[in-house]
C-alpha cells in the first residue's frame, strides 16, 4: 500500500495494526501449544514409568503366588491422582504349550490419557477377576 | 484522522522541491514502531522462555530415562556371589551386597569382550556429594577391581538428593496385601528381593521424587525373618 508523496490513511494504519496483531496472536498460540506438549510429553513419561513399575510389582508378586485379587487399584503418595486396571485375555496355545494369557494393564489420570503395556503370563497365576 | 503530511511545502522542502516528513509523522511512526517492537519483545523473551523451558525437561527426561535403564539393566542380571556371609569378610576382601537408603550394592553378570561372554561385576549406586557435585552415582568394578581399587564413578543423575528404599514381604495371612519394610533381610543365604521400591529424592524442592519398582528376576519373595526389620 505504499504511495508515492503520500501519507498513510487510517484504515491502511488500522490494517497493518491488525495483521501485525494477529501475527503476534499466532505466535502466542504457538508458544502456548509448545508448553502444551511439554506437559504431555512429561505426562505420558509418568504415565509409562507407573506402568512399567506396576508391572514389575504384579510380575514379582504373582510369581510367588501373591497376586491381588481385584484387578484395579490406584498408586500411593504423591500419584494417589492415577489408577491402574489389568485385564486378561486366555491365549490360543499351540499343542503342547502351557496355557497363557495376554494380560493389559492400563495406567490412567482423569482427564489424562492412558498407557496401556500388555504381558504374557502363565494362566494359572491369574485370578478369575481379571478375566 | 489522515496521516498526510501537512504543512505542504511550508517546512522540510529539500533538494529539487520534495517535501519531508512533519515533526507530527515522525512522531506517530516512532510511536507506531516503538509499540511494535514492545510487542515483537514480548513475544521474542517468551519464545526463549519456552525454548529454554523445553530444552531443560526434555534433557531431564532424558537424564532420567538413562539412568532408571541403567539401573534396570544392572539389576536384572543380579544375583547371590556367594551365599556364605563370611565370604564378604575375609582377606582380600570383597564388599558385601548391600540394599538400604544409604547405598545400593549388588553383584550382577554383565555381558563383555568379542565373545560376550558374562563377567561378573560389583555395581553401587549411591545418592552423595562427589567432585563437589550431589547426585546419583555409579561404580561398575571386577571383583578383583573391587578387591584393591577405589571405584571410578560416574554421574548418573545430577540433582539426586538422597535415597529411598522400601521392599515387599510376604504377609502371615496370603490373603492380606504385601508388607512394605525399609528393610531388607537377606537371611542366612544372602537372598536378593524379588523386586523393591526405589524413590530417588532431588534437591530442588520443586521436583518431585521419583519413585521406581525394580525388579530382580533372581530375587525371592518371602515372610519377614528379622522382627527388627
Amino acid at each position: 500500500m505504499l504511495r508515492s508523496r503520500q501519507g498513510l490513511l487510517l484504515v491502511e494504519a488500522v490494517l497493518s495494526a491488525v495483521l501485525i496483531g494477529v501475527g503476534l496472536i499466532f505466535i502466542s498460540r504457538g508458544l502456548g501449544g509448545q508448553l502444551q506438549a511439554l506437559a504431555r510429553v512429561t505426562e505420558q513419561d509418568r504415565l509409562i514409568a507407573l506402568a512399567n513399575s506396576k508391572l514389575a510389582e504384579l510380575e514379582g508378586a504373582m510369581a510367588f503366588g501373591h497376586a491381588p485379587l481385584s484387578g484395579q487399584g490406584s498408586f500411593g503418595a504423591p500419584d494417589e491422582a492415577y489408577r491402574w486396571a489389568v485385564r486378561a485375555v486366555p491365549r490360543q496355545e499351540e499343542e503342547g504349550e502351557p496355557p497363557a494369557c495376554e494380560v493389559t494393564l492400563s495406567v490412567s489420570r482423569e482427564g489424562a490419557s492412558t498407557v496401556s503395556m500388555t504381558a504374557v503370563w502363565p494362566a494359572e497365576w491369574i485370578p478369575p477377576a481379571w478375566f | 484522522m489522515v496521516l498526510r503530511k501537512l504543512g505542504h511545502g511550508a517546512r522540510g522542502t529539500g533538494r529539487g522541491g520534495e517535501r519531508g516528513f512533519t515533526f507530527v509523522e515522525l512522531l506517530v511512526a516512532a510511536a507506531m514502531v516503538a509499540v511494535l517492537f514492545v510487542g515483537l519483545a514480548g513475544h521474542l523473551q517468551g519464545g526463549i522462555m519456552v525454548w529454554q523451558r523445553v530444552t531443560t525437561t526434555t534433557q531431564a527426561l532424558q537424564r532420567e530415562r538413562v539412568a532408571v535403564q541403567r539401573l534396570t539393566r544392572d539389576l536384572a542380571g543380579a544375583f547371590v556371589y556367594s551365599a556364605n556371609a563370611a565370604t564378604y569378610g575375609v582377606s582380600p576382601k570383597v564388599p558385601s551386597p548391600e540394599l538400604s537408603a544409604g547405598r545400593l550394592r549388588w553383584y550382577t553378570i554383565e555381558p563383555s569382550g568379542p565373545a560376550r561372554r558374562g563377567q561378573v561385576r560389583v555395581v553401587t549406586y549411591s545418592c552423595e556429594r562427589l567432585q563437589s557435585q550431589v547426585g546419583l552415582w555409579r561404580a561398575s568394578q571386577t571383583v578383583a577391581q573391587a578387591r584393591d581399587e577405589e571405584p571410578v564413578r560416574e554421574l548418573l543423575l545430577p540433582d539426586c538428593d538422597s535415597l529411598g528404599v522400601s521392599f515387599p514381604y510376604l504377609p502371615e495371612d496370603a490373603s492380606q496385601p504385601l508388607r512394605w519394610l525399609p528393610g531388607w533381610d537377606p537371611g542366612a543365604s544372602q537372598d536378593l528381593p524379588r523386586f523393591f521400591e526405589l524413590e530417588l529424592r532431588r534437591a530442588a524442592v520443586s521436583k518431585p521424587p521419583i519413585r521406581l519398582m525394580l525388579a530382580l528376576p533372581a530375587g525371592l519373595l518371602k515372610p519377614p525373618q528379622d522382627a527388627a526389620l
